[in-house]
């Protein structure tokens, strides 16, 4: 990856889309973490990859490319939250089901609606994309520690309510 | 919940397959590991859209000028270590003629009679040679409509493959390319402040290609810096320039048969920015701007404090890695440079592949030719250099209560002394010489690993992490590529610490330096 990163900051347009290619998936989850629709998530990743490829040259580490790459994805996210927050009530936001994980996903964000923003989007990237606590605190810039907090702090929170699978199959 | 993503593997959509060149057998084998998933249609579409704002050339990256210019660029930039105030410092130049440029140009728009010019061409262009660089300057017929366009080879040399996407991209057979990119239409060319500037150039051969003025560029020391080749047509009456471009190593005959074959269409009208349109761009470029020249004010307080000596670990102290609530200690237990890789395991090696064709027959490496650049980028000297491995036996030991997930891996920072005999960041760097193709001491990483579990497919990635237990001690041993005249120019510091170094656009120096989690000297 730090090879291509390199050609993409000289300017090769192709190294930098294979980049994009192999972190879509992830890029993919955390949208996915934070943004109910589809389409919203498309905005947000289409709106990073033109971020990205414009300040790419300001990237000082090869190696973080990814992480940078991540946060500036999360502040797109954020972007689109509080304009639609600023637009619409967010029981209004419309909500397209993600087809590849069925009914689940939507009773899990209605199991973690009590929740705080935040704590809501750490529960979907650990819980429903399988993101590590590693990841997930390098992407939101916490410590490792407040995501381990945040997420048995929530579980508590949401104790009697989350009987189901979802903590089941967790890690935690 | 998770393993359900398992199932979403090894299809993509045709375009996005044939959208790459050089990487496409990157692509294989990411197909090939299974870690390909299916993204909703609307996430792809979205994602195709950005690619061709980007492959058409709408998208450009700050400061960017031309290829050649980057290349330049990249070199001066590719250590990690070092500050951008060398390119900052091109860059400022380069906006300051640009900004003379334009002044120029508007002269020129506003007291040559729009009748003269406005029904016969686009565009006038002129050039100025000034050393290495060569700047176009473009004075616009705003009376006419700026154009779109579409561009075609009739000649495709042999082994490549027919530009199916209609992106102006032609790929061979052994990752040779050729692109057609970007099309400057007249209003790209407004938008650019009128001008092309190209630097690092050696040679620029005037010519006709498909019935256009042209220009074949050729780049100072093309061949040791692996260097791309560009060519640019200039159609004054249909109001656009094209620039191909084609990588290192295809026969320059086919490529000036190639660019005498295109055929270009109309396909459609553009239009020049609105003034409000025009203004925002510019405010978000100074804001930038203004941004990364804070980002260097702080980078050089940072040089001048330096690394703190109680951040500098000896051999057997132990590196507390404090910022999480959950820490490990890592200790350097013992260490030697050894000369061959005899005894170490090829299947530990994190990319076996790269050291192919650099070994020699007991093991050891071979010389390679090293350039040592300043901190502007600029070539000091030119040597071969002598390699050896570096072993290094360490011990980290987990604090926690849960199980940790830890990245074991350490990277090498090179140093220089300050007047005061403290460390500081080197800024100057040593490199490869491009012609080289050597990724052996890629980013200072260590390369080799004893404990690695994740092995096999996407889960490479992760090669130097591993899952601990709660109050785990771990024994294991990194080896690392180095020069033998360079072995007391650096620290050791875990992978995964001291990441704020790099945040000077938003923390202070001084905010840096408290936060720095430490080093360990080989030399204390």
């Amino acid at each position: 990856m730090e090879l291509l990163v390199k050609k993409a900051k000289r300017g090769d347009a192709e190294a930098f889309i294979t980049l994009m290619e192999e972190n879509k998936q992830s890029m993919y989850k955390v949208a996915r973490g934070f943004l109910r629709s589809e389409e919203d998530a498309a905005d947000a990743m289409a709106e990073t990859v033109l971020n990205c490829y414009e300040k790419i040259g300001c990237l000082k580490e090869s190696a973080y490319f990814k992480t940078w790459m991540i946060r500036i994805l999360i502040n797109n996210c954020k972007d689109i939250l509080q304009r639609q927050r600023r637009q619409m009530p967010a029981e209004d936001i419309p909500e397209r089901e993600d087809e590849r994980y069925g009914d689940g996903i939507s009773e899990f964000r209605e199991l973690i609606e009590p929740l705080g923003e935040q704590d809501r989007s750490i529960f979907t990237l650990y819980y429903v994309y399988g993101m590590k606590v590693r990841e997930i605190a390098s992407y939101m810039e916490m410590k490792e520690s407040t995501v381990l907090s945040r997420l048995k702090r929530g579980r508590e929170a949401l104790r009697d309510e989350m009987s189901g699978s979802y903590v089941k199959g967790g890690r935690l | 919940m998770r393993d359900s993503r398992e199932t979403y593997t090894g299809r993509r959509k045709p375009s996005v397959e044939s959208g790459g060149w050089a990487y496409a057998d990157e692509r294989r084998a990411s197909v090939k590991n299974g870690r390909e998933e299916i993204l909703p249609q609307v996430v792809e579409d979205r994602l195709q859209e950005a690619y061709e704002q980007i492959r058409r050339g709408e998208i450009r990256q700050m400061n960017r000028q031309t290829d050649l210019d980057m290349e330049d660029s990249y070199r001066g930039r590719s250590n990690r270590k070092r500050k951008m105030t060398g390119r900052k410092g091109r860059g400022a130049g380069k906006s300051g003629r640009s900004f003379a440029g334009a002044a120029a140009v508007l002269a020129l728009v506003i007291f040559i009679p729009s009748a003269v010019y406005a029904a016969v061409v686009y565009f006038q262009k002129s050039e100025h040679r000034e050393g290495d660089a060569l700047t176009y300057e473009f004075a616009l017929n705003y009376e006419l409509t700026p154009g779109e366009y579409r561009v075609k080879a009739d000649y495709i040399p042999e082994g490549f493959a027919d530009d199916e996407d209609g992106d102006g991209k032609y790929y061979g057979e052994n990752e040779e390319w050729i692109t057609i990119m970007p099309i400057y239409t007249t209003a790209e060319l407004d938008r650019i402040n009128n001008e092309i500037t190209l630097s690092g150039i050696d040679e620029v051969k005037h010519t006709e290609l498909s019935g256009m003025e042209a220009d074949v560029v050729t780049p100072g020391d093309a061949e040791r810096n692996r260097s791309n080749t560009h060519i640019f047509l200039f159609n004054e009456e249909e109001g656009y320039v094209l620039q191909i471009v084609a990588g290192y190593g295809i026969d320059k005959k086919e490529l000036l048969k190639f660019s005498d074959s295109l055929h270009v269409e109309r396909i459609g009208d553009g239009s020049y920015e609105t003034e409000e349109e025009k203004a925002k761009r510019q405010q978000e470029e100074a804001d930038s701007a203004s941004a990364m020249l804070e980002g260097e004010k702080r980078w050089d307080a940072l040089m001048a404090l330096g690394i703190p000596e109680e951040k500098i670990y000896g051999v057997g102290e132990e590196l507390r890695v404090e910022n999480y609530d959950q820490p490990c200690g890592f200790t350097v237990t013992d260490y030697a440079f050894v000369d061959s890789m005899e005894g170490f395991a090829e299947e530990n090696f994190f990319d076996f592949t790269r050291f192919e064709g650099w070994l020699n027959g007991d093991k050891t490496l071979r010389p390679y030719l090293r350039q040592h650049l300043d901190k502007e980028g600029a070539v000091i000297s030119e040597e071969q250099a002598e390699q050896e491995f570096l072993r290094v036996d360490l011990k980290v030991h987990s604090y926690v209560d849960a199980d940790p997930d830890v990245a074991l891996d350490f990277a090498l920072q090179y140093v220089t002394k300050t007047e005061d005999g403290g460390l500081t960041w080197a800024e100057d760097s040593y490199e490869p010489v491009p012609s080289e193709e050597y990724f052996l001491q890629m980013d200072d990483s260590s390369v080799w690993f004893d404990k690695a579990v994740h092995v096999n497919g996407g889960e490479r990635s992760h090669f130097f992490f591993r899952d601990m237990k709660a109050g785990e001690e771990l024994e294991y041993t990194l080896l690392f590529v180095v020069d033998k005249d360079r072995e007391e120019d650096f620290l050791l510091y875990p992978r995964s610490v001291n990441n704020d170094l790099w945040q000077t656009e938003s923390m202070t120096a001084e905010e840096i330096r408290d936060g720095l989690e430490g080093y360990i000297s080989l030399q204390k």
